[in-house]
């Protein structure tokens, strides 16, 4: 990634921020509008990227078990999106919605792993057989 | 009245007679049926463990002098290879697992989020680190109860070569006060210390995955009360060393002594060659003595040689992978590495323990008698 990416990213962001405060005091719905349009092309510029990272990375899950690889992927993933959709509730005021946002992705995430906690409980009652 | 004197004494007699009688058959009863094990003793079936040792020698004196050098370097380096690639193998998973863990977290800046994927990291570094560990504690468990197994069938051949040196009272002590000493730490450390071994690894990922801090405190406990139990051994040990050396040595030194100035001074003309022939002979039997130990301790330590080096491997891998946890941030990770890591270092102690324990008690029965006969 080159510098003009980085300062094509800051300037998306900046752009954004400047019109959702411009549109704020006349109508918060197109602000908040504005914010989440900034947030998906942001997102979706980010993923070519974050794609050729989790190629470099697939290289290394010949060393471990596949389930591993996908568990931490897919957390990291769910974590990504919730984490968004968070800020975006507290940026419209709506910080309850963004802690049920938060809690659904935690759930996500302890769903995903639940495989993997099973194998941990197997392990434990074979040491403590 | 002299023919009913007479006919008493005759009833008398006759009476003695066959009471003489009846206690000679019982005495022989008696003597038949001590014998009658012995007699089938060759039938009798040995401990299927100890004639696993008495079939199976590994490798005869021709096919050992008919082993090329390079032919036991291949050996050799297959051994260790096979000892060390898996180790090794093992760090380079858990230096996977810990790169995608840190790589996720960069998706994932909150510190709420940073808690959920270090659960699935921790999980993940103690499924890869526990069918290792696990296959560790239970090859040291074994590899000390057959130990104990093979001092039960050598510990009496030894004994009858100390007695036959003139070592009663050593004999008797190797018998009794070491091989229950032996027997008694070999339970110890497979009845009770292995087993909270394994309930410390377990107190140990539990730490890790949750995160309570009661729990780290009951892990650390527990290290140190199995550290006390291994101190314990240790100074029962070092007790019954002091004890072997001083009840066997000196009686027997005190009863060679007098037996050779009895043997000197009883018989006459004759009796100093008398007492040097014996020692002479003695001599010998005490070199059949001092190889019969060392060749006791070769055995022990060529099977103790490769379980000590895994058990060496196993703790430095897992102590860099805690390192290395740490280093990329993932710090409950590393505590669960480094748990596993003082578990192998646990298993070491013991195995470790064990194994002085019974190298420094034969050398201890070799070393002593070896003063001279009578001198």
């Amino acid at each position: 990634m080159s510098a003009a990416q980085i300062g094509a990213v800051a300037g998306v962001a900046i752009v954004t921020v400047v019109l959702a405060v411009l549109l704020r005091p006349y109508s918060p719905v197109y602000a908040l509008l504005a914010s989440l349009a900034g947030t998906v092309v942001l997102l979706a510029w980010m993923l070519p990227y974050a794609a050729q990272a989790l190629e470099w990375l697939d290289t290394f899950s010949v060393y471990l078990r596949q389930e591993e690889f996908i568990c931490l992927i897919r957390a990291a993933g769910i974590a990504l999106v919730a984490q968004t959709a968070q800020d975006l509730c507290k940026d419209a005021g709506m910080t309850a919605m963004g802690a049920k946002v938060e809690l659904a992705g935690r759930c996500m995430i302890l769903l995903s792993a639940l495989p993997m906690l099973q194998q941990v409980v197997d392990v434990w009652s074979r040491l403590l057989q | 009245m002299e023919s009913v004197a007479s006919m008493k004494n005759g009833c008398k007699m006759l009476w003695r007679f066959r009471l003489r009688r009846l206690m000679a058959v019982l005495l022989l009863v008696a003597i038949g049926g001590a014998l009658c094990p012995a007699v089938y003793a060759e039938e009798m079936d040995t401990p299927p463990q100890i004639q696993d040792y008495l079939d199976e020698p590994g490798m005869s004196a021709e096919e050992f002098s008919s082993v090329t050098l390079s032919e036991l370097l291949a050996g050799v380096w297959k051994t260790v290879s096979g000892e060390f690639l898996a180790p090794f193998r093992l760090l380079g998973q858990i230096g996977a697992l810990l790169l995608l863990a840190s790589a996720a977290l960069t998706f994932a800046p909150s510190e709420g989020w940073r808690q959920c994927i270090e659960l699935i990291a921790v999980a993940g570094c103690f499924l890869l680190s526990a069918d290792g560990i696990l296959e560790l504690v239970s090859q040291v468990s074994a590899a000390i109860s057959d130990w104990r197994l093979y001092l039960a069938g050598f510990l009496p051949i030894f004994a009858g070569v100390m007695v036959s040196c003139g070592q009663s009272a050593g004999a008797l002590v190797c018998t009794g006060l070491f091989f229950s000493m032996a027997s008694l730490s070999a339970q110890l450390i497979c009845g009770v210390a292995m087993p909270l071994v394994r309930v410390y690894l377990a107190l140990n990922s539990a730490a890790g995955i949750s995160g309570v801090p009661p729990l780290q405190e009951a892990t650390q406990g527990l290290t140190r009360c199995v550290r006390s139990l291994l101190r314990g051994i240790s100074i029962g040990f070092a007790a019954v060393l002091g004890l072997q050396n001083t009840l066997a040595a000196q009686s027997d030194n005190l009863a060679m002594r007098a037996g050779g100035a009895v043997l000197s001074s009883s018989i006459p003309v004759v009796g100093a060659a008398a007492q040097d022939a014996l020692a002479s002979v003695l001599a010998g039997l005490r070199v059949v003595k001092g190889s019969l130990g060392f060749a006791a301790i070769a055995v022990l330590a060529a099977a103790f040689l490769p379980l000590f080096a895994r058990c060496l491997v196993m703790r430095l891998v897992l102590a860099a992978g805690g390192l290395l946890a740490k280093a990329f941030g993932l710090s409950r990770s590393g505590a669960v590495l480094e748990g596993a890591a003082e578990g192998a270092g646990l298993c070491l102690s013991f195995l470790v323990f064990f194994f002085m324990l019974v190298v420094l008690s034969t050398a201890l029965m070799i070393a002593t008698g070896t003063g001279g006969f009578f001198g």
